[in-house]
């Protein structure tokens, strides 16, 4: 049997054949030669390119700024908090992000609650020991922690000098009220707020 | 949620559709598997189902990557598998394995009902006539010796195509078997357990298939066709109990630190769809109810029938529940192995228990399809003659 | 020789079939598998030719007081989802009984603290042996799971090390987030791409710490490049003990714990 008439006798192998072809060029080699269009990127033909990847991941905008950048508007705070105990914990841990301040004024965040305070320092079996801890039932009677202490430069365990100035102290029976550090005995004969500073001077 | 789960964990991330995906490669890899114990293997008595297994296979292969590209986060970008996977990755195996094997299906359909075809376009008129002379490729040629040459490819290809097949579940247990993060996938077992399992649903989907088929047609059944499908089900089965059985026993053996999980796992998380579903209704029933069929010499042929489809049933629950049991069942158990999340199909929506049936309603449509237009039931159209095992394309 | 038309179409097919498999992959065989971003050697000792950074990122668990104000500041800086099931990074409570009991929770993924009456009920009554806090995040392994899964080569590993995934490229299929044995990874709920912790790439390329480290009050987390001797990092290597999450699984992570407790996974 020549191979003229075999060729015509598998002329159906053949056309499978070069349509296999067909299918095969299209699918895997079409799509490798042609330039592909922009549009394109997103339905399949997105080309392989982690080191453009990792450029765009490290172009992204910051909004944890330096902390050191603070103290060119807040020289004041800044340099109390430098040397207190609390200069462990950069500005933005407690006052949020800064970069939207620096660039466009937005207000941080300035919160003096008693939870806020706690959420480091409120008592719990699962902190280091040796961390400052307080049970809030019990400690302040409720008062705001920054009434007695100074968040910038907190101190531990000191209460003012006995006798103290009353100036700078407005809230007199957060300390000597019931339950304060210093309670004023209970048969003492004023017990309102407003009537300490008749009696007590300076 | 019980216990602990790290966070990230909350949202269960393959659902029901990726629970139904390995379902049917399943179907696909088995019912391939039953043509070519025919075409290769030379197993006669598969021959009123070897054609119809075929068409089968490639109603529930096209099927297959629906239920994975509507799962994808970016379904639009699903093309990326094809033109630039990382080949390290078992799951970029997906494109080019599916791709071949629907390939290598095609021919082989093709090849084998192309006699038929010719014949359709030679008889018909219109558009019918167009639709088949397009499928015929023009080439009216089905002479003896034509004839014989399609027969040695489409055993060629049915040879190819038995690795092909095992290569496509194999590397979806794969997918599973090699993610050491997760203690219930983690066994080099994992391919074998799917790909046994998948011999076993596609032999009993062709056996109810069959039956309900040939009811409908009001065609007399072959029994000789059934009883040998039922006996390689049971074979199937029992290695498939063996497998699974073996990766659970040798997890309790070891009690290795994940093992309390686990534990709690199919005992208490999944102890209906596996104990109950999987094992009690999907294995051990079944292969009680087929040795029965094959026992008792006494039972009416039809009565027989009705147990295997009935066993044949029963056992694609099992194998659906097995998928779902390794699936979501894997991603209950925290990788913190401290807890489980929770997950229940929702009705509606993308992942929903209606998509899943659609997508599993389907391939049966595509098969109707399939069979009005090169119906596989034809007995005057001489099949290929079984031979043996080794057979080379050589004029 | 002669070489009939049939044969010739038959060898030319042959040869033009097989040219055609193996141009095809041949680019990503390229791209994807040997690249050394793909699948990354752990690097020898620093030497003189070989400069650039070699993070480490430590965590000691010793100081952590649970504060919660990393999780947050991560989620700020990149813009990561607020719900508690999208994290970058995260912190677990352990407590551990007198009854060698091992629990362990992290309400909101920790980034309100703990502090809150709910959180606390379930130990009220408990015999407590030990508690502590364990700060989680990706540990930017030198044999990453989580990279040679991926189809479409999506994820991958920057010179330095850091483990990314480049948005544009992901599919959203998730094999990844299955392969993290830490459960650090998630789907972006508005992109539907994964995401993951980057270091504060932006940052740490500008020389800045990560987010989470710039926050921390009691500096429980430390960042700092290992080549460079006087880094942080390099002392408490040299200084303390320290250890990683689970060891037995071989990732050969990059973020090391100072004070870590048998049973923490």
């Amino acid at each position: 049997m020549n191979a003229e008439t075999e060729n015509r006798k598998n002329r159906h192998l053949v056309r499978a054949g070069a349509l296999l072809l067909a299918v095969l060029v299209v699918a895997f080699v079409v799509p490798r030669v042609m330039p592909v269009p922009a549009f394109l990127e997103d339905y399949g033909f997105y080309p392989k390119r982690s080191a453009e990847n990792a450029q765009e991941w490290a172009s992204l905008p910051i909004k944890y700024v330096d902390h050191s950048i603070c103290r060119d508007c807040h020289q004041d705070n800044y340099g109390v908090w430098e040397k207190s105990r609390h200069s462990t914990i950069s500005c933005e841990s407690c006052h949020g992000p800064g970069q939207a301040h620096l660039e466009q004024g937005a207000s941080l965040e300035i919160d003096t609650s008693r939870e806020s305070c706690g959420v480091c320092h409120a008592q719990l079996p699962s902190r280091p020991k040796g961390f400052p801890q307080v049970d809030l039932a019990a400690h302040g009677n409720s008062a705001a922690c920054v009434s007695c202490h100074n968040p910038h430069a907190p101190q531990i365990g000191k209460s003012p000098r006995i006798p103290h100035r009353l100036e700078g102290h407005s809230q007199c029976l957060l300390c000597h009220g019931e339950g304060g550090i210093k309670p004023i005995p209970s048969d003492h004969r004023a017990q309102g707020q407003d009537t300490c500073l008749s009696c007590h001077k300076k | 949620m019980e216990g602990f789960i790290y966070p990230n964990e909350v949202n269960l991330e393959w659902d029901l559709l990726i629970a139904i995906y390995p379902y049917i490669t399943g179907l696909v890899a088995g019912a391939f598997i039953v043509s070519a114990l025919y075409h290769v293997f030379g197993i006669a008595k598969f021959k009123p189902v070897a054609r119809f297994s075929l068409l089968t296979a490639l109603a529930f292969l096209l099927v297959a990557p629906l239920p994975l590209v509507i799962h994808l986060g970016r379904p639009e970008r699903a093309l990326e598998m094809f033109l630039r996977p990382n080949l390290v990755s078992a799951m970029s195996g997906f494109g080019y394995i599916w791709m071949a094997y629907l390939l290598l299906l095609l021919a082989e359909v093709w090849l084998v009902f192309r006699p038929d075809i010719v014949r359709y376009a030679q008889s018909s008129q219109g558009i019918k006539k167009a639709v088949y002379s397009a499928l015929a490729l023009g080439v009216y040629d089905i002479s003896p010796q034509a004839l014989a040459t399609d027969n040695r490819i489409i055993r060629l290809l049915s040879l190819i195509g038995i690795p092909a097949a095992s290569l496509l579940h194999g590397y979806v247990g794969f997918i599973f078997g090699a993610i050491k993060a997760n203690p219930w996938w983690s066994t080099p077992l994992m391919p074998i357990i799917f790909l046994t399992s998948a011999a076993v649903s596609g032999i009993a989907l062709l056996l109810v298939l069959y039956v309900t088929v040939t009811k409908l047609r009001k065609a007399s059944l072959d029994y000789e066709c059934l009883h040998s499908l039922a006996l390689w089900l049971g074979g199937f089965l029992t290695l498939a109990l063996t497998l699974e059985g073996l990766e659970v026993l040798s997890m309790l053996y070891e009690s290795a630190e994940s093992w309390e999980i686990i534990r709690q796992l199919i005992t208490h998380k999944i102890a209906v769809t596996y104990l109950g579903v999987q094992y009690a209704l999907g294995t051990l029933l079944p292969l009680l109810i087929l040795g029965g069929a094959e026992l008792l010499k006494r039972l009416r042929e039809e009565t027989k029938t009705y147990l295997r489809v009935l066993a044949a049933a029963l056992i694609l629950i099992g194998v659906l529940a097995m998928r779902w049991n390794v699936v979501i069942g894997g991603q209950l158990m925290s990788k913190s192995l401290r807890g489980f999340t929770s997950y229940v199909p929702p009705i509606w929506g993308e992942a929903g228990i209606i998509t899943a049936t659609v997508l599993m309603l389907l391939p049966f449509l595509l098969l109707a399809v399939f069979t009005y237009l090169i119906p596989p039931w034809q007995a005057e159209v001489k099949p290929p003659e079984p031979r043996k095992v080794g057979v080379w394309w050589k004029g | 020789m002669k070489v009939s038309r049939r044969q010739f179409i038959k060898i030319g097919g042959k040869n033009l079939l097989g040219a055609i498999i193996i141009w095809s992959a041949f680019p990503s065989l390229l791209q994807g598998v040997s690249s050394p971003e793909a699948v990354r050697k752990v690097s020898p000792a620093p030497t003189p030719t070989q400069r650039g950074h070699y993070w480490r990122f430590i965590v000691d668990i010793r100081k952590c007081i649970g504060c919660g104000k990393c999780v947050k500041a991560c989620k700020l800086e990149n813009d990561v989802p607020l719900e508690p099931e999208y994290n970058r990074t995260w912190v677990e409570r352990y407590v551990i009984t007198e009854n060698e009991e091992i629990l362990v929770d992290s309400p909101n993924a920790g980034i309100d603290g703990f502090t809150a009456d709910y959180m606390n009920i379930k130990y009220r009554n408990l015999d407590i042996r030990k508690s502590f806090f364990v700060p989680k995040l990706c540990n930017h392994c030198d044999k990453p799971p989580c990279v040679p899964v991926c189809p479409v080569g999506a994820t991958y590993a920057t010179k330095e090390g850091v483990i990314l995934v480049d948005r544009k490229g992901c599919i959203g299929c998730r094999y990844c987030v299955q392969a993290c044995p830490y459960g650090a990874r998630f789907l972006d709920p508005r992109l539907k791409v994964v995401d993951k912790c980057t270091w504060c790439y932006h940052r740490i390329t500008k020389g800045l710490p990560p987010a989470c480290v710039e926050v921390c009050p009691v500096g429980a987390r430390v960042f700092g490049d290992l080549r460079d001797p006087e880094s942080a990092v390099s002392k408490i290597i040299r200084e303390e003990t320290v250890g990683i999450l689970k060891p037995e699984i071989g990732c050969e992570n990059k973020v090391y714990y100072v004070g870590l407790e048998e049973g923490v996974r």
